[in-house]
């Protein structure tokens, strides 16, 4: 065969490997990979880490960099390599017809550069609702989360079924908490158009929309390594041409638009008469010049302004859905004024500026408290992950979200800072506390409240106790929310900072002097 | 020793013995004693002082007639201790995980197929399981450590002398079990005043909230009607004196080296609540399970082994 089956096979191998590496960190519920890790394997992905290196710096986020210095040397083979959409797409269009024949297609490049241009305008200005939307690795991210993760989720759950047939308990339960449906459509809907397009244009998305595809193709545009046709040999049988799923090869011309070439290296030993090389020598100068133009897009940022008024609405709308028959349904509403950003992201502005939704966060959480939001940050802010305290609540010994998220939105936090740090407070409801209605003992808030930041004070006559809140000590983990057994409302929730703040830390008392208790003492019966 | 501290001692034991001799039943009504209980009746209760953990229940277990009075075998036996939070075992908030292990070696070296142990945890369940001890622990001595952390581990119960809870769904592995033994700690708890025998049987249920929502106390109580361990092993070695059941710091902790073994929940909660430092009557759910026949709270009647090493 031929010397260039080498490179195709390597990709191949490489691709796949890295890919389902991916699909791993993003399934995975058991912890079983190290946030550092996550971090490295995440390392390569282009949009995360570039902007992890504007809003944190530091050496996990020289990955673009080490990308484009490839794509200067090698092209794209970030889109072949290292793209997780790039494989799925591979992967959807082989499955869909194994010898598949591809047309030369003609560049409009005006539709792609609009695009990046209008998304790197709107990002620079802090919106980066489109990059989010557009981005492989985040768009991949939330595929895998919200449509793969179920479905292993269901494989786990039934092979504890089968297992417990044998009584063993080799694996555990997992509760499939939160996931909104709305969400889980939408990411179907942003990720089902591509899947169609990879059937029947092949990587047409990375050469018509994807702002990635359309940044590296203007350096690759300058690559050492480029595919050239040897136009003494090429007997325009067209071969090449039928298998560039890019359809980047012009037989008629002879030449290869570098720009929309994505590096998969298929064509290479496709041609019977060694026509085609991938090689620094014999550049042609064959790409066309491209115009750019800015069709005078300007960034509009003040528009989340506009929706996050719209945000507060859907978490009661959720919640009035889930009236149970578990006593009288309490009467008044909570004031939730502001939505719950995680800890590390230091205020929801700075965070919705930097999150791409990619949802490894959601992914990961162990308590299941992250959760996509709706409308909570607004139409803009969609999908971007919050606080949702009525599928859990923030583990005070846990700072898993910020180690692993790779876009630097929620920062790394050390466990002493983020015990202290304020994502809201605890606001107390005692007319819908069932101390209050019902007179009898509850306190499942105070409980569960790591700081007591929620105390349980003495209520009337019938030594009961109600809760109290300390708001100075309290941290928003929005554990009193998740306990509280009134619905619809609970009595109490947490209201959102909209800027975190650190809260004073609960004062040690003084060891409490041992009553009956010391071992040298005697029984007090 | 020196001959003064010996005199000392011998003369204050000497005059315990004869002060329970002479005055027969007025042990009960003086505060403390380390009276041994009467030979001739079974024994309700033994409370043991002054050593590690795990020696402690060896010598009350052995008081109590030994494991293979409980555990015959080839039963498989569940064990229930508290890990409902995050913690590590020096903060108190879980049951000492060197007592547990020793429960479980206990239960195979009386020839128990297998012996399981779980808790619906409050906190993230695995990470509950890792960071108390209990996990690696228990997994030593050859227990399975079995999940209980959603729904489907749990079974609709039917709980006929119930007041407020007449249904509970209660983990598979205590259905199914020939020997259920419950080892909680002894805490301060916010809302149940505090956390012995009766309150640890929360976390075989699943829905907590239910509970909440429906008079807590008496919730309790209706649950020990349906369910009576075979044995309930109080830890009240590390003793969260406040803020409980989670605790916010080292400072919450009183050691008190101190553990209670009885069949009788009831028993087991009252003695554990005089350690505590309040009365058995005091406590809602510990009253309510009295008047509801579980088990006794007046230590009086009962005959208590007392140990202290």
């Amino acid at each position: 065969m031929h010397l260039f089956s080498v490179p195709k096979w390597f990709r191949r191998f490489f691709a796949l490997c890295y890919f389902l590496l991916v699909v791993f960190v993003f399934v995975d519920f058991a912890g079983s990979l190290k946030p550092h890790t996550i971090k490295w394997i995440l390392f390569p992905q282009f949009v995360p880490s570039l902007l992890n290196f504007f809003s944190v710096g530091g050496a996990l986020s020289f990955g673009f960099i080490i990308v484009l210095l490839l794509t200067l040397v090698f092209g794209r083979v970030y889109c072949s390599f290292l793209c997780p959409l790039g494989v799925i797409q591979d992967l959807v269009s082989r499955i869909s017809k194994w010898k598949r024949r591809y047309k030369f297609t003609k560049s409009v490049p005006w539709v792609r550069y609009s695009i990046l241009v209008v998304v790197a305008a709107f990002a620079i200005g802090g919106g980066v609702f489109l990059l989010y939307i557009l981005d492989p690795y985040s768009l991949v991210g939330r595929t895998i989360s919200n449509l793969v993760r179920p479905v292993y989720f269901g494989v786990n759950n039934l092979m504890v079924k089968v297992l417990g047939v044998f009584d063993s308990y080799a694996l555990a339960h997992v509760p499939f908490k939160g996931m909104p449906w709305q969400v889980l459509l939408l990411s179907a809907l942003l990720v089902a158009p591509i899947i169609f397009m990879a059937v029947g244009k092949g990587r047409l998305y990375c050469n018509l929309i994807c702002p990635v595809g359309t940044f590296l193709g203007l350096v690759s545009k300058v690559s050492v390594f480029k595919v050239n046709i040897a136009a003494s040999a090429c007997t325009s049988c067209r071969k090449c041409e039928t298998v560039c799923k890019a359809g980047c090869i012009d037989i008629k011309s002879q030449t290869v638009d570098t720009s929309r070439c994505v590096a998969c290296f298929n064509c290479l030993d496709s041609c019977k008469f060694d026509a085609l090389s991938y090689s620094a020598v014999g550049r042609k100068s064959a790409d066309k010049p491209v115009s750019e133009k800015s069709e005078g897009v300007v960034g509009n940022t003040s528009r989340r302004e506009f929706f996050k008024a719209l945000g507060g609405f859907v978490a009661t709308s959720a919640m009035l859905s889930s009236v149970s028959a578990l006593g009288a349904p309490t009467k008044v509403k909570e004031k939730k004024e502001h939505p719950v950003a995680p800890p590390g992201a230091e205020s929801t502005n700075r965070f919705l500026d930097i999150c791409t939704a990619c949802h490894l966060c959601v992914s990961q959480c162990p308590t299941h408290v992250l959760q996509p939001s709706l409308l909570q940050y607004g139409v803009f802010g969609i999908m971007q992950p919050h606080m949702d305290y009525h599928s859990g609540f923030c583990n005070f010994e846990c700072t898993l979200c910020g180690e692993v998220c790779p876009t630097g939105a929620i920062l790394p936090l050390i466990l002493e800072s983020k015990k202290r740090t304020q994502l809201g407070v605890a606001k107390f409801i005692k007319d819908n506390c069932i101390v209050h209605t019902d007179k009898t003992d509850c306190g499942a808030c105070s409980e569960h409240c790591p700081t007591k930041a929620v105390k349980m004070v003495p209520y009337g006559e019938k030594g009961l106790v109600i809760p109290s809140v300390d708001e100075s000590i309290c941290i928003g983990c929005g554990a009193c929310e998740y306990a509280c057994p009134t619905v619809p409302f609970r009595a109490i929730y947490i209201n959102g900072n909209t800027s975190h703040l650190v809260a004073d830390l609960p004062k040690i008392q003084e060891p409490e002097e041992v009553k009956a208790g010391s071992p040298s003492d005697d029984f007090p019966f | 020793m020196k001959r003064r501290e010996f005199l000392k001692k011998g003369l204050s034991a000497g005059l315990f013995t004869g002060a329970f001799l002479n005055m027969g039943g007025l042990d009960k009504i003086v505060a403390g004693n380390t009276s041994s209980a009467n030979a001739n009746k079974p024994i309700d209760l033994v409370a043991v002082k002054g050593g590690a953990p795990a020696a402690m229940f060896d010598k009350a277990i052995a008081a109590m007639g030994g494991m293979q009075k409980f555990v015959k075998k080839g039963q498989k036996v569940v064990i229930k201790p508290n890990i409902g939070w995050d913690v590590p075992p020096e903060n108190g908030g879980n049951t000492n995980p060197e007592l547990v292990k020793r429960i479980v070696e206990q239960c195979f070296a009386a020839g128990a197929a297998s012996v399981m142990v779980f808790d619906n945890t409050c906190d993230a369940w695995n990470r509950c399981y890792e960071n108390s001890g209990i996990e690696k622990s228990a997994k030593q001595a050859g227990a399975k450590v079995i999940p209980g952390n959603t729904e489907n581990y749990y079974k609709e119960v039917d709980i006929p002398n119930g007041k407020r809870l007449t249904k509970a769904k209660v983990h598979e592995a205590i259905l199914g079990a020939d020997v259920f033994i419950n080892v909680p700690v002894l805490k301060h708890h916010s809302s149940a005043k505090v956390t012995i025998s009766l309150k640890n049987l929360m976390g075989a249920v699943w829905d907590r909230r239910f509970w909440h929502r429906n008079d807590l106390h008496q919730c309790i109580a209706d649950f020990a009607t349906y369910c009576k361990p075979t044995l309930n092993v109080v830890d009240a070695y590390r003793v969260m004196t406040r803020n409980g059941p989670r605790g916010v710091s080292l400072a919450d902790v009183v050691e008190m080296q101190s553990l209670i073994l009885s069949t009788d929940m009831v028993a087991a909660d009252a003695a554990a609540a005089k350690i505590f430092g309040v009365e058995p009557t005091d406590i809602p759910h510990i009253k309510i399970a009295h008047e509801l026949g579980v088990g006794n709270m007046n230590l009086g009647e009962l005959n208590i082994e007392r140990i202290k090493m």
